[in-house]
Parts: structure tokens; C-alpha cells; sequence
């Protein structure tokens, strides 16, 4: 066949469960078979456009892409094609409309969203297999030709499936009878036709059926796959052909055109963006240097303003401004990062407050303009006051304006063997195995080698579907669902732009793109998130100025400079409550990298990430910061990049410059890298690049290692990417909440426990480390306590009061009620309570957390009195003698003492378990979590205590970190892969372990290299004690 | 008094499975073997760490109503040599000693003649006696094998019992440990008068239960928990013979009186059956089954009488047998299944009686019958089912019929010039049963005039599979 062909409806996998090929796969296929256009139809979705485009323009493929739809209304079926922008527009209200209509997943057309698609293509699809059909198309025919006139074609399909004789003769007489053109149309599911068993899955799953149950309902052959120039010749007739391609020439829109606005209504009338923004600046910076800015920071802010204003990136600037101003006018904590946020424009706009002149960032801290990226600013708030930011920003720009992003759900490894076993029949409990089984710590390998390790026959047919089938489905979208927190907010109506949908959540709206697409089409989004520990510290800061006067902020934290005893406190690893260096492996790391400034920080914080340990990049940082090595760089250019962190790339931006001076990536190259990383674990793309950077960087003279070094760096950030500017900005938060720990234990303390749940630690385990720092914790007190925990202070004594939050089972409403009626001189028994309408229920709970000890008895004959229903009668109600019976119970132990805390409140009050034991004349040989450091390295010693976490870092070949606490503190235990395979019971079930091993002392780390495990949870029966697992 | 057996992991215990093996519900271990047992796997515990202490580990689903069978089984078993019995839960029987004092005077002597009934059919359970069935099937579950008529001694065994223990829901449970509660013996020695006042009235009601307080021994009010064992409408017969038969003919004789018994049985309660089963027991082999599957319920000798001549003409007898049994369970009312005199059903019938003729002569593995499917592939449109299944007329409802011959065949290679008149029909399927098939109808018209089904293979070869005229 001379000509060429133009594919006018082509599904994709947007069109979940039913496509079976990705918008990418299509249009590369399609490019292949020399295809000058194809257009991408999903069902009521434009989803998967963008990849489409961006694969297109990254790949220079000859292809044009057309953006349509497939809509169903009633029996009518229609594909719909945007010959123009306004088409375009046209097309995503009506989607808009139809979607909105409906709870996610969903949509409802009506009449009268058909008859608004004025400007669009529309292909009629008609099959005529039924009487009710013909009837149904006699009526939309003539309606239909009323309406769109010459733009509505009859599509012609060639499936080569049984009825098709019949079909081809109805469709020519419709077009006979009411003068419409037939038009050629593949109704494309699949790019090639291997993806037939795949699409038979995916109907499979869609109808919650086996294959093999869905007998004639499946495709009965592969023909709805992108088929040959040739072939297509043969089936249809050159006018059919034809007049795809003319349909095709007549579109012209490009997504690119779409040119995006961001609302100027936050410019005042008669000034420009680029004049308000820069007016907002020079307030700022007057507000922030204190009258004039410095020579050389006003030469950096005339730098990124005229940035700005090249990019017309202003409005973006001022959105943000407006958020944070809102943020800032109700007293809502926040912190901007990302690589835009920490510029002297954003500081003086107030967006951040980390002073530029305090952290001498050295970092290119600026939109990259070779990188073609846009502007990064996430700004984080207080999580507990979130959503009063989310719902500021509908309300002043509408629903129609402000949308969230979408994220794509898709299948994973666990939901791929889930969905594909379920529809090739394997049973559930079977897959149920399956899948657990590949959730075990020593999991290695491939996941199909392990299923045939469980007895999974390879040589068995279906067994062979099923290993490939769900490698193919593995990345499928499943759908859409929305982003954290990022909002697209537009000059004009979101529904011209993109489709709107609803989300699962009430009152949420997402946009059928994700931050990809959105990136790809230059269109910004502002990142509104949530930070736990910003709301920590906003309480802090509210609790100094009101016990101790102190009006401080994170900026004039930052002002004071590095502090060297906060400094001291992180290389003792004592960060319990610090923001991102708490973990286990951050602590262990602490005394190892000895942080002296912010700029340690900075690193520290990226460091114990996958992507350094991958790369295994730790060691030789550190042996170079501690003189071991020698600095050494392979490269001028690779010096100007790696500079700062002594030559070792550390952070993702470091990594994606290497590949581009050191391998030859242009910019564009670079800017696929950094998505492929950010995909790297769904889709596996990043294999593709490994042989570009490698041969990249041998041609160039680097040697092998370093090169294989910084691809596996590479796929270790995909795994969770950490940049140098958001390390930046969570640094600053660490150091003031170290800053906070440090000077104001008991404020740090209260406010943290204040604003769970969040960071790593539970009340308890928090309430366990304040006490190390003798920090005076009292217990829940019905005539003292408020419901959250409070700071008291009379003079030099400081102490915290716990709240009646912690109480499970106990309602603010309740607390409410019992602290306002609460007498001046304290509650004095318990039927005062009653009077209070407090329910028995809840005061059992009172009792069980032992907050009427001032008041009652102990807890037990408190509960035991409350139950009495009796005393409850009215008859009873002013009789205080009654409630003042004998203790018919006896008084709790010190264990259950310690039993009930942990039961009413997850907080133990008294002494730890362990001291119990030992009081028992248990664990008399262990040492204590104290002691350990006396311990000279490589002594033999036994440990015992309570296991709190276990972590198994992919990034660790299988060693696991176990935390036992006991009443001194907690213990670090490392465990090899061969001792815990071998005495798997003790190392996975046990609660209270006894570990014997030997100590090892390295540049003050201490941990316990396991030997023996032995299990004695069986000591503490009863003990509710939640061990935090980590994977 | 009572005595209350435990059989706890009851439906993996018939298994009788010697490797790790767990039963799971909701993704948590609900039963577990010996073996697993050893490696460290405990019940409640996920399926994950589970499988993560033993690869090997077997894994099945717990299904509770076949646990209840198993138990109503098992409580049959027990009828003969006591009556009287309760079933308690899933795993459990209580049977009222006191009641068989006349037989037993003892309730150790009950017991002494229950152990081997239950050995036989559940190898691993637990027992003890109780003042009452509460209290003798709480202490049978705690496991403490005991069996006494001394009130005091079930006293002492329950003063033991831990509260977490008893069976009272979570709830309660919780609500006495938070009182400090931990034994029965504490719980017993508080007044019940302020229990009353406390705590509800299931509480209140199983302790005094616990107690043997309750003048009478009704069941509690547990929806469904205990029930009475009622024995199930079943037939068995056996003959002890007088001497040993080595030969199938003789033994027809025999086994055709158990027959004349079971349809006098079954006349007397109007009822059909479909099955019959019949044991044959030797000096020292395990017993042979036979089962004589009827298509159609019958309840007259002649019909079963052939089909066990064919099935004993096809029997090799491992060893002399030396008793023979015949049990029936399955039954259905006689008043469905009265002949009549129209002709069709007659000859529906013999139609059924022929089938049930081939499936005792060829044995049911071999007896198929073909149903019709909805598969592309002409070859999978029929699907063979078991003819002993109930029989569906007519093909499942499909959205529209393709154009498929009246005479089908299999596939031949095509040996004649045809004229193409429609096609290519193109199917490609079945991958998940075998390699794909590939294949391109027509329908093509040959030299005689006759309309043909053929189709092209992906080797390019040319195959007849059908005519429509």
C-alpha cells in the first residue's frame, strides 16, 4: 500500500479494563507502521493524552495525535474527535459534566452535552446486530445528522468476527439512506496483537469472571490490534481509507496549545504581574533585612525576578503568596521547599523562612532552565489544620477553577497476581498464600522463582500465562485517585483545560491528569501538604510565648546561627521527637557523621536514604569527612557538581548532573531521567538508560565502577528520591525542633505528644524518653488534667500534665463537660461526677487510667463502684455514703498497674515491664541498655527488653534492626540474615526477647550483634504492647 | 454430671495430614497441626508470619459448616453406645452422664466406652466431667483430661480456670480483667448479688451455669451454640456372614436382602434414594465401598437389584469378605417420583435408567455427557459434564447466535474444491488451555451443492468441521 492511514479510535489503557496497551505503546506501534495520525479515545477520558504527546515529542516520533473520546449514551455510541482547540475545550465540559454526574469511576451523558460537542468530529458506531438496535439507530440517525451535519461519519470496523458480513451491508445503508461517509476505523485495544491474552484478562477482571467462564463474551480474535498498512488495504475500501486521512488532516489542535493561565485576580488593577510581584519583593525584603536589602542579595533577587518574569512563571509566585498570606493572617504554620522555595524571592515573599545569608547555600537554588523544569515549591502546613487551606483556596477560586491533581493508581506486583490468578481461576486462598508468602523478609530473587520455590509447576501452561501476564499488567492504570495535595488553580473555568472528576472523597475534585502530564504541559501545580511536625512546632512556639513570654519563629531560630550544644545533642544521637533524624537508622548515623552545621544536616538527612545506600556511597562520604580518604574528583566538571559533598554524590539533583557532564545527557535526556527514576519501581523504565550512562561515561574516560556506582545511586533514588532543596528545607525544620528539645524539653515534649500521630515514636515511647531527660511527667488527674496535655510551670519546676486525650474511650465531648463544671477546689467523689451527666461507660475509662486516684480508691474498686447500676438509680442519687463501700476487689499490682496504663491509655505511668521482671529475679544476668556503653567492643553479653521495632531495610541485604527497650533505654540488635533464618520463631514472633551477642563499639554506635534469640513473651502474657514494624 | 469432649482443630484433624498444615479464615491461622505446631505456627496468627516460618506449610480454608458436619458425624458415631448428647459450638460434644447412669454407673465407665468411638474417628481431643455441661466443656477445652463425679474436683479444676478463658464474649472478658479479675476463683467468691448489680445478664447467667445452680439444665441462650444431637434420618444395616465369601456371585445374595431391607425401609417412610453404599469388610484389608448411583431417585428392589448385578460383574474381590453394611442417607420423598402413565416420563425414565445402568457398568469417571457452551471454538462449545449432575436444557443465554452449521464434525482435512461464499471468520482463543488456535472460517459451497464449514489453520492447512444443508 502507497498511501497512509490515520487511526481514529484507538483505546488505551485509560480505558481501564478494556485497553490493553499503554498510550505510549500505541502510539510508538502506531509510528512504527507508518501511521500518520492516531487518535487516542479512552471511554469518557482524556487520561492518557498526555503520555501519548510527551512520547511523541520525546521519541521526535512522525505522528500526529489526535485527543478524542469514546461516549456512550443510552445505545448510541460515539467517538468523538477535537479538530480544535475550542473542540477540545468543548469535549473536556462535556466529559466535566458527565463525570461530575456521577461517583468516581462513573459517568452519565445527556441529550443535551451531545448537542454542545458543536465543534467536534463525531464518528456514529453502529452494529445493528438487534431489532432494538436497527429501531434505536433509525431515531439517532436523523438527530444525529441534524446536529453535526457534515462532521458525523458512520465508522466501518473490520474484526473479521462472525456477523461482520451483515454489519458492513447495515452500515452502508444508513449511509445510503441518510448521506453520511463511512470512514475506516481499527477500534484499536491493543498495539500489537501478542496483547490478546492480556486484554482477555483484563475483560476477565472487569467482569469478575474466569477466562475461561466468558466464553463468546471474550474478543474472538486479535484484529483489535494496530494492524499493518497492507492489511488494512485489503479489508478496506480506499474511500473508507481515504476519508480517515482527511478527517485526520482536519485536526489540527496540539496539545501544546494549550496555554495555560494562572488567575490574575491577585494582581491589583493597573500594575502588571511582573510589576506586583516585584513591589511584593522589595516589601519583603524591607520587612526581612530590615530596611535595605544587601547589594549582593538585591543582585540575586534582580536575577530571579527577571527569571521569573522570562518564564511568566509570576502569577505561580503569587498564587503561593496569597496561600501562605491566608496560612499566615490564621496563624497556620507552614514551610515551602523544593528548589524554587529556597530563593531570596520566595524568603522575602515570605513562602519560606529560612534566611539566605544564614545558610550559605552554595546550590544552583533556582528554577533550572537548562533542565526545562518548572518552578518546584511544595509548601507544607500544620497537619491538623490542613484542610482550612484546602478549603480557602475553593472557595476563593471555585470549584471551577481549583481541582486536585489525579494520581494513577496502578497495578503493583501484589494486585497483578491478585487480579490476573483470580481471572485465569486460580482460588483465593491459593493466591492469598502466594502473596503473603512473598511478603517475607528473605524474599531475594525473583518473585517468580519464589512462587516456584512454593510449589508453583513452571512447566504447566496456565502457570507460564500467568508469570508473563502479570509482568504486562504490572503498571496498568486501575484508576484515578487524587494527589496529596496538589492543586491546579486556573485564570478560567479547570473544565476547558482538562476533565474534571469527582474523587472518592466527598467534595474532592481531581482533573484526569497527574503531576506528570501536568509537568509535561508546562501547566504548575501548588503543592499544599501536610507536616506533623509543623504543627509540633507552632504549639511549641504558642506554649513559650505563653509560660515563658518568648515570641519566637522558625526564622529567628535560623538567625541565631548553628548552635553547638543542639549540635552536641544530635551526635549523641539523642533525637527522640527530631524532626527526620529519629529513625533508627538516622540515630545510628548521628554519631557516625557528627552534623557541626546546617549544612551537615542537610546531608544527614539525605544520607540514610536508599539512593546513597544503593549506591553505596555512605562509607566513602564518610571516610572522606573524617580525613581517612582522599578527596578526589574523576573530572573538572564532575568536581563542580559533587564539590560540596567531598566528591560523593549524595543527592538526586547531584546524580542527574553527573549523568549530563559526565555522560552526555542533554537536557531533555535528563528530564526523562529524573521521571524514569520517579517511576523507576512501577515500570521499570530506568533499564533503559543504564547503557546510555554507562557507555556515556566510559567514552568519556570515568572507569567502570564509578559509572555502574551512579546507575545503581540512580535506581535506589527511584525508590524513594530525595533532592538536595527539599533536604534543605526539612534540615531546617530538624534543627529547630532539636533547637526545641534541647532548650525546652518539657515545651518540645508536650507539644509533640500534642500533635500525634505522627513521626516514628508513640506517646509512650516519647513519655519513656522524656522521663531519661528527668522531664516531670504527671498522670491524667480528673480535677487537673485538660484534654490535651498542658506544660506546667511554677517557677523553675517545669512539668507536663497528660491530657485526658490519651484516654481511650473518653470523648472531648465528655472532657469538655467535666472541665467546665469542674468546681474550683476539685471533684471530691465520684457520684459528683454523675451529677455531672458523665456516662458510666466513659467514667469505667476514667477509672481504668487511674485518673480518679486523687478521688477514689484504686483503680480496679473505682471501675468496680461505677459499675453499680444500683447507685445510679435516682433513689441513690444524693446518698454519697453508698459509693464509699468497702474495697471488695484487691488492689492492683505494680505489672497490672502497668497493664491497665498501657490498656486505658497506651502509656505506662509506672515502672517499666522489665523492672518487673527483674524484680522477679528475670533477666538478672542481662545488661542494661545503660551499661552498654561500658562494655568493652566485642564483649559477649546477654540483653533483654521489650522488642519496639524491627526494620529490614531493603537497602540493608537482609539485616534486620531490631529495638528492644528496656528500663534504661533501647538497645540497637542487629541480626544477620543466618541468625534470623535460623531461629526464625524467636526473631519473628517474640514480644520479649532476651538477645545474646556481642557488643560492638563503632565511633560511638553501640549496637548488639545478635547470636541467640530466645523468646520469652510468654512472661508478659497480657501486655498490649505494639511492636512497630517497618519493611 | 456431664462429660465434654473436645475436638479442637477438628477439620484439619481429619485430614489426617502428617506435613505442616494450617487452616485459615480471614487471612489468620483458625487451626493448626501438629507439625505446624512444632515450627512455631500458633493459631491466630497471620498468614504471613505463618508461611514466613515454614515454607512448606499447607494451607487450607476453614470452612465452619463442614466442621459442624463433621461434629454432627462424629456425634452419630457416639449415639451408639450413648444418647443424650449435646453439641456445643463447632468442636465440642457434651453428653449428660447422669442420664446413662443405668448403662454406665459411672461416668469414668461412659467415658471408658465413648474413647474408642471417638479415637476412631478424630485421633487428638480432650475431656473432662463438670457439675455442669458449662462447666464440663469449659474444662474439656482447657485441656485438662480429667473425668470424676466428685463435685469438689470439677470445683477445684474450675477455680483454676484463667477469666480470659471462659466462654463469654470479648466484652465481658475484657470488662473483668479491667477489674482485675483474673481467676475464677476470684470471680466466684464475689457476692452474685453484686455481680448482678454490674455486670450483664449473659454474665451473670453463665456464672451461675458455672456454679450448677440452675435448677434444670436447659441450654443457654446462645443462638445455635448448643444444640441437642438428633439422630439424622439414616439408614444402616450390616450382616455379620457365616462364612466367608470369596466369590461375587454368592455375595449378591446377601447384599440383595440388605436391599429388600432398605426398600422396605423406604416404603414405610414414602421416601426414594439416589445412592446406596455398601461396605465390604475383610479379616484384615480396609473395607471396600461400593456406591450404586441411581440417575433418577428410585425406591423398588428390581431397578437397584441390576445395578448392583452390573456393578459386582465388574468387582474383583481383594480378599474373602467377612460382614457386609449398607447405609443410605441421602433420601428425597417418594411423592415426586410416582410412576405415571404417560409415556414420555417412561421413556425419560429409561433413558435415566440406562445411564445409571452405564455409570455402575463404566463407573462415573467414564460417563459423560455434553452440554453446550458459549466458546468460540466450535470444539469447546460442548463441555463434558458428569451426567450424574442435574441436567440443564437448552444453551446459557448469549447476546446474539452466531452463524454456526446444524451438522457438526470434527475437524477433516479438506479434500475438495469448494466456492468460498462468506468468511474469514477469524478465531483466536483458548491460549490458557493449550497454544493458541488460530483459525479462519468460511462457509463454502462444493461441487454437490452442499454448504461446508471450513476453516484455514495458522500451517495454512484447509479443514472441514461442518454443513449447514
Amino acid at each position: 500500500m502507497a498511501g497512509t492511514y490515520s487511526e481514529l479510535f484507538c483505546q488505551s489503557n485509560f480505558s481501564f479494563l478494556t485497553g490493553a496497551s499503554h498510550p505510549e505503546e500505541l502510539v510508538g506501534r502506531a509510528a512504527e507502521l507508518g501511521y500518520s495520525a492516531l487518535a487516542l479515545c479512552d471511554e469518557c477520558s482524556v487520561a492518557g493524552v498526555v503520555r501519548a504527546h510527551s512520547h511523541i515529542k520525546a521519541q521526535q516520533l512522525p505522528i500526529k495525535l489526535i485527543v478524542g473520546s469514546y461516549l456512550c449514551y443510552e445505545e448510541l455510541e460515539l467517538v468523538v474527535l477535537c479538530p480544535t482547540k475550542s473542540a477540545y475545550s468543548q469535549l473536556c465540559r462535556v466529559i466535566t459534566n458527565a463525570r461530575r454526574r456521577c461517583e468516581k469511576g462513573r459517568y452519565q451523558l445527556s441529550e443535551w452535552d451531545l448537542k454542545t460537542l458543536k465543534g467536534c468530529i463525531l464518528i456514529w458506531l453502529v452494529h445493528g446486530r438487534s431489532e432494538a438496535a436497527k429501531t434505536a439507530d433509525k431515531e439517532w440517525g436523523p438527530w444525529l445528522q441534524r446536529h453535526y451535519g457534515e462532521q458525523l461519519y458512520l465508522g466501518v470496523r473490520r474484526e473479521l468476527n462472525g456477523f461482520e458480513p451483515e454489519q458492513l451491508a447495515y452500515i452502508r445503508t444508513l449511509s445510503e439512506q441518510w448521506q453520511i461517509s463511512e470512514v475506516a476505523l481499527g477500534a484499536v485495544l491493543m498495539h500489537t496483537p501478542e496483547r490478546l491474552p492480556l486484554q482477555h484478562v483484563l475483560s476477565a477482571i472487569k467482569q469478575g469472571q474466569t477466562v475461561s467462564s466468558l466464553g463468546q463474551s471474550l474478543l474472538a480474535n486479535a484484529e483489535r490490534a494496530l494492524r499493518p498498512l497492507d492489511k488494512l488495504a485489503k479489508l478496506f475500501s480506499p474511500a473508507q481509507l481515504a476519508t480517515s486521512e482527511q478527517i485526520a488532516q482536519s485536526c489540527a489542535f496540539n496539545l501544546d496549545e494549550l496555554s495555560y493561565q494562572y488567575p490574575y485576580e491577585l494582581v491589583p488593577q493597573g500594575l502588571s504581574a511582573s510589576e506586583h510581584l516585584k513591589s511584593l519583593v522589595e516589601q519583603g525584603a524591607r520587612k526581612r533585612f530590615k530596611g535595605v536589602a544587601p547589594p549582593a542579595i538585591q543582585a540575586t533577587i534582580d536575577k530571579e525576578l527577571a527569571l521569573i518574569a522570562e518564564q511568566g512563571y509570576e502569577p505561580f509566585f503569587l498564587t503561593i503568596h496569597d496561600i501562605v498570606q491566608f496560612a499566615k493572617r490564621h496563624d497556620i504554620l507552614y514551610q515551602g521547599r523544593g528548589s524554587a522555595a529556597n530563593s531570596v524571592v520566595c524568603y522575602c515573599l515570605e513562602i519560606t523562612a529560612v534566611d539566605p545569608r544564614q545558610i550559605d547555600v552554595l546550590f544552583e537554588r533556582f528554577i533550572s532552565k537548562e533542565r526545562n523544569e518548572p518552578p518546584d515549591i511544595d509548601v507544607d502546613f500544620e497537619h491538623q489544620r490542613r484542610e482550612e487551606v484546602f478549603q480557602y483556596i475553593y472557595q476563593k477560586y471555585g470549584r471551577q477553577r481549583a481541582a486536585l491533581a489525579a494520581t494513577v493508581i496502578t497495578y503493583r506486583l501484589k494486585s497483578a497476581m491478585r487480579d490476573v490468578g483470580k481471572a485465569l481461576g486460580f482460588s483465593d486462598t491459593q493466591l492469598d498464600y502466594y502473596i503473603k508468602q512473598l511478603n517475607r523478609r528473605h524474599g531475594g530473587g525473583q518473585w517468580q522463582a519464589q512462587l516456584i520455590q512454593l510449589g508453583l509447576d513452571p512447566e504447566a501452561t496456565i502457570n507460564q500465562h500467568f508469570f508473563r501476564l502479570v509482568d504486562e499488567i504490572k503498571g496498568f492504570p486501575r484508576h484515578l485517585s487524587q494527589h496529596v495535595g496538589g492543586f491546579v488553580i486556573s485564570e478560567g473555568p479547570l473544565h476547558e483545560l482538562v476533565p474534571v472528576e469527582n474523587a472518592a472523597m466527598l467534595e474532592r475534585t481531581v482533573i484526569q491528569w497527574d503531576k506528570d502530564d501536568l509537568e509535561s504541559l508546562k501547566l504548575l501545580k501548588v503543592d499544599v501538604l501536610a507536616l506533623g511536625m509543623l504543627s509540633a512546632i507552632q504549639r511549641s512556639f504558642k506554649l513559650l510565648e505563653k509560660h515563658y513570654q518568648h515570641s519566637i519563629s522558625i526564622a529567628d531560630i535560623t538567625r541565631l546561627g548553628d548552635d553547638p550544644q543542639v549540635y552536641a545533642m544530635l551526635q549523641k544521637a539523642d533525637t527522640v521527637g527530631v524532626f527526620q533524624i529519629e529513625s533508627r537508622a538516622q540515630m545510628s548515623m548521628l554519631p557516625r557523621l557528627k552534623p557541626r552545621c546546617y549544612y551537615d544536616l542537610v546531608i544527614q538527612i539525605a544520607i540514610v536514604r536508599p539512593g546513597p545506600i544503593q549506591g553505596d556511597m555512605v562509607h566513602p562520604y564518610l571516610r572522606r569527612r573524617d580525613g581517612d580518604e582522599a578527596v578526589e574528583y574523576p573530572s573538572k566538571q564532575v568536581e563542580q557538581v559533587l564539590k560540596r559533598t567531598l566528591g560523593v554524590p549524595i543527592f538526586q539533583e547531584q546524580v542527574i548532573k553527573v549523568a549530563m557532564v559526565a555522560a552526555g545527557f542533554s537536557g531533555g535526556e535528563a528530564d526523562q531521567l529524573r521521571r524514569a527514576m520517579a517511576k523507576w519501581k512501577r515500570d521499570g523504565e530506568l533499564t533503559q538508560f543504564k547503557q546510555k550512562l554507562i557507555d556515556g561515561m566510559l567514552q568519556r574516560g570515568y572507569d567502570y565502577q564509578f559509572a555502574e556506582r551512579i546507575y545503581q545511586q540512580i535506581c535506589g533514588f527511584g525508590e524513594y528520591g530525595f533532592p538536595e532543596s527539599h533536604s534543605a528545607s526539612f534540615a531546617v525544620l530538624a534543627y529547630v525542633s532539636a533547637y526545641l528539645k534541647y532548650y525546652y524539653p518539657e515545651v518540645f515534649f508536650c507539644a509533640l505528644a500534642n500533635s500525634l500521630p505522627m513521626g516514628f515514636y508513640s506517646l509512650d515511647q516519647l513519655v519513656q524518653d522524656a522521663r531519661r531527660h528527668n522531664i516531670n511527667i504527671l498522670a491524667v488527674d480528673v480535677n487537673h488534667s485538660l484534654w490535651e496535655h498542658q506544660v506546667i510551670r511554677q517557677g523553675e519546676h517545669v512539668a507536663v500534665r497528660l491530657g485526658f486525650c490519651c484516654i481511650k474511650g473518653f470523648s472531648a465531648a465528655s472532657a469538655d463537660k467535666l472541665i467546665a463544671q469542674r468546681p474550683t477546689s476539685g471533684y471530691r467523689s465520684i457520684s459528683e461526677l454523675y451529677h455531672h451527666g458523665l456516662q458510666e461507660g466513659e467514667l469505667e475509662t476514667l477509672a481504668s487510667s487511674n485518673a480518679l486516684a486523687a478521688i477514689a480508691k484504686d483503680r480496679f474498686n473505682s471501675r468496680w463502684q461505677i459499675m453499680d447500676k444500683q447507685q445510679r438509680l435516682p433513689l441513690f442519687a444524693d446518698d454519697e455514703s453508698i459509693m464509699e463501700e468497702e474495697s471488695v476487689l484487691a488492689a492492683p499490682s505494680g505489672i497490672q498497674d502497668t497493664l491497665e496504663d498501657y490498656a486505658s491509655m497506651g502509656v505506662n505511668m509506672g515502672a517499666h515491664p522489665l523492672t518487673y521482671l527483674r524484680q522477679q529475679g528475670l533477666f538478672s544476668n542481662a545488661k542494661k541498655a545503660s551499661e552498654l556503653s561500658q562494655c568493652r567492643n566485642g564483649a559477649s553479653v546477654t540483653i533483654a527488653g521489650l522488642v519496639t521495632g524491627r526494620q529490614s531495610p531493603g537497602s540493608a541485604a537482609g539485616v534486620t534492626f531490631l529495638t528492644l527497650e528496656d528500663d534504661t533505654g533501647n538497645i540497637n540488635v542487629v541480626v544477620w540474615l543466618a541468625t534470623a533464618k535460623a531461629q526464625q520463631k524467636a526473631f519473628l514472633t517474640a514480644r520479649l526477647l532476651e538477645v545474646k551477642g556481642v557488643v560492638e563499639h563503632h565511633k560511638g554506635v553501640v549496637h548488639v550483634i545478635a547470636g541467640r534469640l530466645i523468646d520469652h513473651s510468654d512472661k508478659l502474657p497480657a501486655l498490649i504492647l505494639k511492636s512497630r514494624f517497618f519493611h | 454430671m456431664y462429660l465434654a469432649v473436645y475436638c479442637a482443630h477438628l477439620q484439619l484433624q481429619r485430614r489426617q495430614l502428617q506435613e505442616p498444615a494450617v487452616l485459615v479464615a480471614k487471612e489468620h491461622v483458625v487451626q493448626v497441626n501438629a507439625a505446624a505446631q512444632r515450627l512455631g505456627v500458633r493459631l491466630g496468627m497471620g498468614l504471613a508470619s505463618a508461611a514466613a516460618l515454614c515454607a512448606t506449610l499447607q494451607v487450607y480454608p476453614y470452612e465452619p459448616e463442614l466442621e459442624r458436619q463433621l461434629l454432627q458425624e462424629l456425634a452419630a458415631h457416639c449415639y451408639q453406645v450413648c444418647g443424650d448428647i449435646i453439641l456445643a459450638g463447632s468442636d465440642c460434644l457434651i453428653v449428660v452422664a447422669t442420664s446413662m447412669r443405668a448403662l454406665y454407673p459411672s461416668t469414668e465407665q461412659l467415658f471408658g466406652a465413648l474413647a474408642p468411638v471417638i479415637r476412631a474417628f478424630v485421633p487428638h481431643f480432650y475431656y473432662a466431667s463438670g457439675e455442669s455441661m458449662e462447666v464440663a466443656e469449659l474444662l474439656a477445652r482447657e485441656q485438662r483430661n480429667f473425668i470424676s463425679d466428685e463435685a469438689s474436683v470439677c470445683r477445684q479444676h474450675l477455680a483454676r480456670v484463667e477469666v480470659t478463658d471462659l466462654l463469654l464474649a470479648v466484652e465481658h472478658k475484657q470488662q473483668l480483667a479491667r477489674l482485675g479479675i483474673e481467676r475464677v476463683e476470684q470471680l466466684l467468691a464475689l457476692p452474685m448479688n453484686q455481680l448482678r448489680q454490674r455486670f450483664h445478664y449473659e454474665v451473670v447467667d453463665y456464672l451461675t451455669r458455672l456454679q450448677g445452680q440452675l435448677p434444670h439444665a436447659g441450654l443457654a441462650k446462645k443462638s445455635g451454640y448448643y444444640r441437642f444431637y438428633q439422630p439424622t434420618q439414616s439408614f444402616s444395616e450390616s450382616r455379620e456372614l457365616n462364612f466367608e465369601i470369596d466369590n461375587c456371585e454368592r455375595l449378591l445374595r446377601p447384599l440383595t436382602q440388605l436391599c429388600e431391607c432398605l426398600c422396605r425401609y423406604l416404603r414405610q417412610h414414602q421416601l426414594h434414594t439416589q445412592r446406596l453404599v455398601f461396605s465390604l469388610f475383610f479379616r484384615e484389608q480396609v473395607a471396600l465401598e461400593l456406591c450404586l448411583d441411581s440417575v433418577e431417585p428410585q425406591g423398588q428392589l428390581a431397578p437397584w437389584q441390576a445395578l448392583l448385578e452390573i456393578k459386582l460383574a465388574a468387582l474383583v474381590l481383594p480378599a474373602p469378605v467377612i460382614a457386609i453394611r449398607l447405609q443410605c442417607e441421602e433420601f428425597v420423598s417418594a411423592d415426586g417420583h410416582s410412576e405415571n402413565l404417560f409415556a414420555k416420563r417412561q421413556q425419560g425414565l429409561a433413558k435415566q435408567q440406562l445411564l445409571s445402568l452405564l455409570n455402575a457398568r463404566l463407573g462415573p469417571q467414564h460417563c459423560y455427557r455434553l452440554q453446550p457452551g458459549r466458546a468460540h471454538i466450535p470444539e469447546f462449545t460442548q463441555v463434558q459434564e458428569a451426567t450424574l449432575h442435574p441436567y440443564q436444557d437448552g444453551l446459557p443465554a448469549s447476546p446474539q447466535a452466531l452463524l454456526r452449521p446444524n451438522f457438526m464434525i470434527e475437524p477433516v482435512p479438506l479434500q475438495e474444491q469448494l466456492c468460498l461464499l462468506r468468511g474469514p471468520e477469524r478465531i483466536q482463543s483458548h491460549w490458557w488451555q493449550q497454544a493458541q488456535l488460530e483459525r479462519d472460517y468460511y462457509i463454502g459451497e462444493n461441487s454437490r451443492g452442499q454448504l461446508c464449514w471450513v476453516f484455514r489453520d495458522k500451517h495454512k492447512g484447509w479443514f472441514i468441521q461442518g454443513y449447514f444443508a
